[in-house]
């Protein structure tokens, strides 16, 4: 049985192989620099997709999951990873304190059950392990940039406000870490990542001509000639350790 | 790229959290206590619920 999730991923692998915005960025330097001299024994990349994130940590075992079995075939071919594994982010199959190190960059506004995701995430770590999290973050551009997204790509759920992302860690982790990263998406790559029809493409554009002009502003939208040429979102980069 | 023991070592059945074996084949993952045999495709372990494969008993697998 294939999911609209897997199937919708699947079937891009490689776009994200290649992706201006998953290849590189200054919160992979950001992270790399933060960990510099640090080696872990077990790390853990959840929602792998291409395997970028896997690529800035020192790790004598690399373990890459995602639901999408072409991402992780992708993955492996590409990166320096000890084993793949198809799962569900909400159902872990690992044992409790099994890594030091759990990442997911770019990928928590797609989970369903994402109570389930960070009880999970707190399971698999040993007592001191980090969890860090890169992910889509919005604030007055909530409704109308998750609208979007939706639109976009339909596995979307929901990208969260910092203060909503806090609030998970529910006092069984210490946040480390916090940095704010602007990335400027051009339109014409990011909304044709997911291979898109010629109608939902223009859609998408058409959304972001119809946004309030504090939106625009906000997301720093471009607009030449009446065209759509790129927006700018924020990334939230957290670092957190498990303390209980 | 075969699966190490290291790493079966901190695998686990993704429903109950216990532990998993290598089947005698090697194709799959089985969870002896949720009769479940999960998929080993392409060297990648499949550990979806949904997708495992339930069985009567896994004394032959």
């Amino acid at each position: 049985m294939t999911s609209k999730f897997e199937g919708n991923f699947d079937m891009v692998a490689q776009n994200y192989l290649f992706s201006s915005d998953h290849i590189s960025g200054e919160d992979l330097k950001y992270v790399s620099e933060f960990f510099r001299g640090v080696s872990f024994d077990f790390m853990l990349d959840l929602a792998t997709g291409a395997g970028h994130f896997t690529t800035v940590f020192n790790s004598n075992i690399k373990i890459a999951f995602d639901y999408s079995l072409n991402m992780l075939k992708t993955a492996i071919k590409k990166y320096d990873i000890d084993l793949g594994v198809k799962g569900d982010v909400a159902f872990l199959p690992f044992r409790e304190g099994s890594f030091d190190l759990v990442s997911c960059r770019i990928a928590m506004h797609h989970f369903k059950n994402i109570q389930h995701f960070w009880f999970e995430v707190h399971r698999v770590l040993k007592k001191n392990g980090y969890f860090v999290l890169i992910d889509s973050i919005v604030d007055i551009d909530d409704a109308y940039l998750n609208c979007i997204e939706y639109v976009r790509d339909n596995s979307h759920i929901r990208s969260f406000s910092v203060k909503e992302i806090i609030n998970f860690s529910d006092g069984k982790f210490r946040l480390e870490d916090f940095r704010n990263f602007y990335k400027k998406h051009d339109i014409e790559e990011w909304g044709r990542r997911l291979n898109p029809s010629e109608y939902l493409f223009q859609s998408i554009k058409e959304q972001f001509k119809k946004l309030p002009e504090n939106i625009k502003e906000e997301l720093g939208v471009e607009e030449i000639d009446g065209v759509i040429r790129s927006y700018t979102d924020k990334k939230g980069l957290f670092i957190f350790k498990k303390i209980c | 790229m075969a699966i190490k023991k290291e790493l079966l070592n901190i695998l686990a059945c993704p429903k109950c959290k216990g532990d998993i074996r290598l089947s005698k084949d090697e194709n799959f993952l089985v969870c002896d206590n949720c009769k479940l045999l999960y998929e080993i495709r392409e060297d990648i372990p499949i550990m979806l619920i949904d997708e495992a494969k339930k069985v009567e008993s896994t004394e032959e697998f």
